[in-house]
């Protein structure tokens, strides 16, 4: 049985139009390359993405990575290619599987839940507009 | 000059003289190419990364110029740095560009200031495999 980090991060919800949003800060590393980004923290979708400027920043060939399809909430699909990054949320580093795509249609970079709700875990708090962040150990 | 010695002087340049003598060898041209593209090159150790404390205080401040930037910068994509704008892209990649050309020291964070529109209608991508 896995037992949660006690070590606990707490970020404050951003303001998107005046709506509080479960936005954290991320670090990708990749071959020695690193980036700092927001990302929407987003329980709904399966897939973590990414845009595909991202990848090219990180020196990752976004066609070589292994290709899936998504069927967004109305009902277009498009190409996301996967791959290994290192994330870096808070004091919790990990490695995961994300995925990179330039046909999303939104300026955001989700996080999603396959490759990394399993590695850490996100507390919603609506009521006081703060996400807490720790990590599974084990 | 003693004879004897004279002798010796005559050997030596004669012996000189026949050495063998080793093609010299042309020195390999530098490709241009290469002179022309070599430009200081700050591995990403060398540049500063914020640390998670400096990140919630950068996302504090957004959150207080959060209209202000929706209202200038609607659908463009900040980059960030100490409370700073270094750089505004229409992309991300354009953004992280012009940041690490105005501050290649630093790693910049960078952020999309979303349009009126974009809220509502966030996607929630699911596999393709899951749709009936």
């Amino acid at each position: 049985m896995t037992n949660p980090n006690t070590s606990i991060s707490r970020v404050s919800y951003r303001l998107l139009r005046g709506r509080p949003s479960p936005l954290v800060t991320v670090d990708l590393f990749h071959d020695h390359q690193q980036v700092n980004l927001e990302a929407y923290v987003d329980s709904g979708s399966y897939y973590s993405i990414f845009l595909a400027d991202v990848a090219e920043a990180l020196g990752i060939q976004v066609q070589a990575g292994r290709l899936t399809y998504l069927a967004g909430s109305h009902g277009q699909f498009f190409a996301l290619h996967l791959d290994r990054v290192g994330i870096r949320i808070a004091d919790h580093r990990f490695t995961s599987e994300v995925g990179f795509s330039s046909q999303s249609g939104i300026g955001f970079n989700l996080l999603g839940r396959y490759s990394i709700f399993n590695q850490l875990r996100f507390c919603f708090d609506d009521r006081h507009n703060v996400l807490d962040i720790s990590q599974y150990h084990g | 000059m003693t004879r004897a010695k004279a002798k010796t002087v005559r050997e030596t340049r004669v012996a000189y003289r026949a050495r063998p003598v080793r093609p010299r060898a042309r020195r390999a041209a530098r490709p241009r190419a290469a002179r022309q593209i070599a430009q200081p090159v700050i591995s990403v150790s060398a540049r500063q990364a914020a640390t998670w404390q400096q990140s919630l205080r950068w996302q504090g401040w957004l959150n207080e110029h959060a209209r202000e930037f929706e209202e200038k910068n609607p659908g463009q994509y900040l980059a960030i740095w100490d409370e700073q704008i270094i750089a505004t892209g229409n992309t991300w990649g354009e953004a992280y560009k012009a940041a690490t050309a105005t501050r290649p020291d630093v790693i910049p964070l960078v952020t999309y200031i979303p349009r009126a529109e974009d809220v509502p209608f966030l996607l929630t991508p699911f596999p393709v495999e899951w749709v009936k």
